[in-house]
C-alpha cells in the first residue's frame, strides 16, 4: 500500500466536500473507465452500462462521505467491488421488476449471481492492477519518443536485446537503458497512481 | 484506449507490485560536495534547469551554477550530467567553459561556469529591435556580422569534434562587456558519427525524447531556429542542422526579429518544415542568396560545413561575389567596382586625364608641324625644337599605353574570376549535380565567348564540356581550333550521327565511344560523361559503359570476372586486375568509385586480393560477400552505411571476432 498519506487524506477530504465539483471531476475521470472494464466482466449489456456506471459512482461517493478513516477496516478492493456488485444486482432486480419485458436480461442477473464474493474480489484484483499499468503507461508515453515505448514493450517480452537492437537500429546497450528509463519512469507512475486512487 | 495497451496491462501487471529504483546510477559517480559553493539567486533559467549566480568559496569567486529545476524527475539527471560532460569536452575561446561537476546536498546534479557580465545575443538584438541608441552604435551590421563570424567559428570546431549543437539561438550566446562571444546551452546537443562514448546514441538522448518535453508534455525547442528535420524527422540530424539555425541566427541578427516571428507556434512549426524561407527586403542580394541556400528544406542543399557558410560571409563583406548567388558578369564587374574603389576612382581619373592629355599634345604638335613646314623653307633653326616636341608626343602616347593596360588588367582580373566558377562546375560539381552544372558551365563560356570571340582556349573548353553532354552537333558547328582537343573533334564528328532523339548516344555506342579514348587526361573526362549520362538518362543499363570506363582505367584488365545481375542487384567481381575502381587521376577527381552508377544492394568477391575496399565504400551495399576472397575485413567496413550483411569465411570470421567483439552487423560465416 501506498505511503503518501497525505494525498490520500486530501482527496478523502475533498470528496467529503459538497461544493467541490473539480473533486467530483477527478472522482468520475479516475473510476469511470475502470468501472466500465468491471462492467463487461460482468457481461454488462452494452445499454445498461451508462445508467449502471453513473450509479456506481453516485454510490460510491455516498459511502465516501460516510467514510472515516480511522475506522473503517475494509480493504479498498474490497468496499470498491462489493459497491460495483451490488450496485449492478440492484440494477439488474429493478429493472426486471419494473420492466415485465425480461428477455433481454435473463442471461445477465444469472450470469451475475454466478460470481461468489471473494471470486469478485479476485477479478477486480486483477483488472484494476492491469488498469493502472495501463493508465501508467498511457500517462508517460507522451515523455517518450514512439520508438523508446516500443523498444521497453518488446524488451518487457523478453524479446533477445539483439534483435531489438537490430530492428530498430540501436546499439544494445542503448535498448538496455532504454528500458530501464521507460521502466523506472513506470514502476513511479504506477506507485503515484496507486497513492492516488487507491482511497484507502 | 488501444486493445494493444489492454493487454499490455495483464500481461506485465507484476509492474504492479515493483517498487521504485533508487537514483540514476550515472551520479554515483560524484560525492557530494555541499561546503564549496554559497548558492545565491537565479540568474538565468533554461528548459529544465536553472542557473544561479553562486559564490565559490574554495577559489574565492563567483561563478554560475546550473541545476536541474526541483520539479525535474531523477530520470533526467543523467541528462544533465551528459551535458556538462559534452561542454566541457569542447575547448574553444567561444565555448563557455565549465568548471567543475558534482552533487549538491539534495543530491541534484550541478555544474559550475563562468559568471559572465554582458548581455544574451537576444537582449542585444532586442534593444536593436527597439531603436535603442547606444546599442547600435556599438553594434552596426559589420559588428554583428563580427559576431556571427565567431560563432561559426565555435560551432565549426564542435562540428570537428562531431558535436552538434541542435539548440543555436540568440537566447544561448552571451556577450561580454568587452566583445567577448560565447556559445552557452549545450543541453541538445548530440554527437554524431562514431563517438568515443558508446552511450551516447540517436534514440537515448532524442531531443523530443527529453528536452523538448517539460513534465508538462509542450515543445521546448526554439520555433524559428529549428531545422525542418528537428520537425518532422524526415532527415537525421546533422551538422546541417546547426547551418540552418545559424541562416536562422544571420536572419535575426540582420532584421532584428526571429524568421517567422509574429507566427503562432504551430504555423511557425508549419512553415519550417514546409521550407519556406523568409526572405529579406532591402538587403544584399548576395545575404538572401547565402540564407536561402543555408535554409533550404534538404540538408543536402545546404552548405556542406559551417567553414562554407563562414567563407560565403567573409566573400560577402570582403566584397566577393558568393557561390549560392550565383553571380554574372555584371555582377562580378559590380562588385569588383565596389571592393577596389579606390583604384577604379584612379582608373577613370587617369583615363580622362591622358586622353586630354594626349589631345593636347597632339593638338599642339599638330599646330607645331603648321609651324615647322611654315618655317621649315626658311629656317632649319627650329628644327631642334620640333624633334624636342615630337619627344614629347611619343612620351605622351607612351603614358597612355600604359594606363590602357591597367584597365585592361582589371578586366583580365574579371575574367580570371570567370574562368574560377566554370572550372568548379566543370570539374567539381560536375560529380553530383552534373546538368546544372554543365548548363552553368556552358551558358558561363558562352557569355564569355561573345566578349573574347578569338579566345582558343575558351574554344578548347567549350568543346570539351559539350562534350561532356554528348553535345557533338554543338562542336561540329564551333569554329574550331582543334589543338589539345582534337582527338574529341574528331569522335565528336564520329559519334553526332549515332545520338538519339534524345540527344544522347545508346549505352552500346557511349561504351564504344569511352574505348576509343586513348590520352590519359580522358580518365576524369570519362566519369563526367556518365555522370552527365545518369542524370539524364538513369533508367539506361550502364553495365556496358561501367565496364569500358573500368578498362580505360585498368588497361592490364582482360574484362573478364565482372558479373551484374540486373535483377538481384548483384555485382561480383573476381578479377585481380580490376586496381582501379576509383579515377586513376588524383586531381580534380570525383573520389567516388565508378561502381555507383550501377544499382548494387549485394556485392561478392571472388579470388581477390584487392582492391582496395577504401574505393568503394560509398556504395549503398545491404550485403558484402568476402568469403571467397583474401580480403581482411578491416576497419574500411564500418564506413558502408548501408551494410546489413556480412559474409565471411572461417578465417576471416575469427579475426573479425577478435577485432570487432561488439559489432552489430549480421555476419554469415561460409
Amino acid at each position: 500500500m501506498p505511503s503518501n498519506w497525505n494525498t490520500r487524506y486530501t482527496l478523502l477530504d475533498r470528496l467529503k466536500n459538497d461544493d467541490d465539483q473539480e473533486a467530483w471531476e477527478d472522482f468520475k475521470a479516475y473510476y469511470d473507465p475502470f468501472i466500465l472494464i468491471m462492467l463487461s466482466k460482468f457481461n454488462i449489456a452494452h445499454d445498461d452500462k451508462d445508467d449502471l456506471v453513473q450509479e456506481i459512482l453516485l454510490s460510491l461517493w455516498k459511502s465516501l462521505k460516510q467514510f472515516k478513516p480511522d475506522e473503517n477496516r475494509a480493504k479498498f478492493r474490497t468496499w470498491f467491488s462489493q459497491i460495483i456488485y451490488c450496485r449492478s444486482m440492484d440494477f439488474y432486480r429493478k429493472k426486471s421488476s419494473s420492466d415485465k419485458k425480461v428477455e433481454s436480461l435473463t442471461k445477465d442477473p444469472t450470469a451475475l449471481e454466478s460470481f461468489t464474493e471473494p471470486e469478485i474480489e479476485k477479478i477486480f484484483q486483477k483488472e484494476w492492477e492491469a488498469h493502472i499499468v495501463n493508465v501508467a503507461l498511457e500517462n508517460i508515453s507522451p515523455m517518450f519518443s514512439g520508438k523508446a515505448i516500443d523498444v521497453f514493450k518488446m524488451a518487457m517480452k523478453n524479446t533477445e536485446t539483439n534483435t531489438i537492437a537490430k530492428s530498430f537500429d540501436l546499439k544494445t546497450n542503448t535498448v538496455i537503458q532504454l528500458k530501464n528509463r521507460v521502466k523506472n519512469r513506470l514502476v513511479k507512475e504506477i506507485q503515484t497512481l496507486k497513492s492516488e486512487r487507491e482511497l484507502f | 484506449m488501444t486493445i494493444a495497451s489492454d493487454d499490455f496491462g495483464h500481461e506485465f501487471s507484476e509492474l504492479y507490485q515493483e517498487a521504485e529504483s533508487e537514483n540514476c546510477e550515472s551520479l554515483l559517480n560524484y560525492q557530494i560536495e555541499s561546503e564549496r559553493y554559497e548558492i545565491h539567486e537565479v540568474v538565468a533559467s533554461g528548459g529544465m534547469k536553472n542557473i544561479h549566480k553562486a559564490l565559490d568559496k574554495k577559489c574565492e569567486r563567483t561563478v554560475a551554477l546550473a541545476t536541474p529545476k526541483q520539479d525535474i524527475d531523477e530520470s533526467f539527471y543523467d541528462v544533465f550530467l551528459r551535458e556538462a560532460k559534452l561542454t566541457a569536452r569542447l575547448d574553444h575561446p567561444n565555448i563557455m567553459p565549465i568548471h567543475d561537476l558534482g552533487l549538491r546536498e539534495t543530491g541534484q546534479p550541478y555544474f559550475t561556469m563562468d559568471l559572465k557580465s554582458g548581455d544574451s545575443l537576444a537582449t542585444i538584438i532586442q534593444k536593436l529591435a527597439d531603436g535603442d541608441t547606444t546599442y547600435l552604435q556599438i553594434y552596426n551590421t559589420a559588428e554583428l556580422i563580427n559576431i556571427f563570424i565567431k560563432i561559426c567559428d565555435a560551432i565549426a570546431y564542435a562540428h570537428e569534434h562531431n558535436v552538434i549543437h541542435l539548440d543555436i539561438k540568440p537566447e544561448n550566446i552571451q556577450i561580454g562587456h568587452y566583445g567577448e562571444v560565447l556559445i552557452c546551452d549545450w543541453g541538445l546537443s548530440k554527437i554524431i558519427g562514431e563517438a568515443d562514448y558508446d552511450s551516447l546514441d540517436e534514440a537515448l538522448f532524442n531531443p523530443d525524447l527529453l528536452n523538448n518535453l517539460t513534465q508538462h508534455n509542450r515543445i521546448k525547442g526554439t520555433p524559428g531556429y529549428m531545422s525542418p528535420e528537428q520537425i518532422d524527422h524526415k532527415h537525421p540530424k546533422s551538422k546541417q542542422s546547426d547551418i540552418y539555425s545559424l541562416a536562422c541566427l544571420l536572419y535575426t541578427l540582420l532584421k532584428f526579429k526571429a524568421p517567422f516571428s509574429g507566427f503562432s507556434l504551430d504555423e511557425t512549426l508549419k512553415l519550417t518544415s514546409e521550407g519556406r524561407i523568409p526572405y529579406l527586403k532591402k538587403f544584399p542580394v548576395a545575404l538572401n542568396a547565402v540564407i536561402n541556400k543555408a535554409m533550404a528544406r534538404d540538408p543536402e542543399d545546404r552548405y556542406e560545413s559551417v567553414i562554407e557558410l563562414k567563407n560565403e560571409l567573409k566573400n560577402y563583406t570582403n566584397g566577393y561575389a558568393t557561390l549560392a548567388e550565383n553571380a554574372g558578369l555584371i555582377q562580378e564587374a559590380k562588385l569588383f567596382v565596389k571592393r577596389n574603389k579606390a583604384s577604379s576612382t584612379i582608373i577613370l581619373i587617369s583615363l580622362i586625364l591622358v586622353t586630354c592629355l594626349t589631345l593636347f599634345f597632339i593638338g599642339r604638335l599638330q599646330g607645331k608641324i603648321d609651324q615647322i613646314k611654315s618655317l621649315h623653307a626658311v629656317s632649319e633653326m627650329n628644327r631642334d625644337e620640333a624633334i624636342g616636341n615630337a619627344q614629347k608626343a611619343r612620351e605622351a602616347e607612351g603614358l597612355a599605353e600604359e594606363r590602357l593596360g591597367e584597365v585592361q588588367k582589371s578586366s583580365e582580373q574579371i575574367k580570371k574570376l570567370y574562368w574560377q566558377s566554370i572550372r568548379n562546375y566543370s570539374d567539381r560539381f560536375v560529380y553530383q549535380t552534373p546538368a546544372i552544372s554543365m548548363h552553368q558551365a556552358i551558358s558561363q563560356l558562352n557569355e564569355l565567348k561573345e566578349l573574347y570571340p578569338n579566345d582558343a582556349y575558351l574554344n578548347i573548353q567549350l568543346i570539351y564540356n559539350y562534350f561532356i553532354c554528348q553535345k557533338f552537333n554543338e562542336i561540329n558547328q564551333l569554329n574550331r581550333n582543334p589543338e589539345l582537343v582534337s582527338d574529341l573533334v574528331n569522335l565528336s564528328e564520329k559519334y553526332a550521327p549515332k545520338l538519339k532523339q534524345n540527344g544522347l548516344l545508346t549505352p552500346h555506342d557511349f561504351a564504344h565511344l569511352i574505348r576509343e579514348f586513348t590520352i590519359n587526361e580522358r580518365y576524369n573526362l570519362a566519369e563526367k560523361m556518365l555522370s552527365y549520362y545518369h542524370e539524364r538518362n538513369s533508367h539506361a543499363d550502364l553495365l556496358p559503359v561501367v565496364t569500358a570506363i573500368l578498362k580505360l582505367w585498368n588497361p592490364q584488365w582482360d574484362q573478364q570476372g565482372l558479373k551484374y545481375d540486373p535483377n538481384q542487384h548483384h555485382l561480383t567481381l573476381a578479377s585481380n586486375d580490376i586496381k582501379n575502381l576509383s579515377s586513376p587521376v588524383h586531381y580534380l577527381h570525383s573520389k567516388l568509385t565508378i561502381l555507383r552508377f550501377l544499382k548494387v544492394n549485394k556485392l561478392s568477391f571472388y579470388e581477390v586480393q584487392g582492391p582496395q575496399i577504401a574505393q568503394i565504400n560509398d556504395l549503398k551495399i545491404h550485403t558484402l560477400d568476402l568469403s571467397s576472397s583474401s580480403i581482411l575485413p578491416y576497419n574500411e567496413l564500418g564506413k558502408f552505411r548501408h551494410l546489413e550483411k556480412l559474409i565471411l569465411n572461417q578465417k576471416q570470421f575469427k579475426l573479425w571476432k577478435q577485432m570487432y567483439p561488439k559489432s552489430l552487423l549480421k555476419v554469415t560465416v561460409k
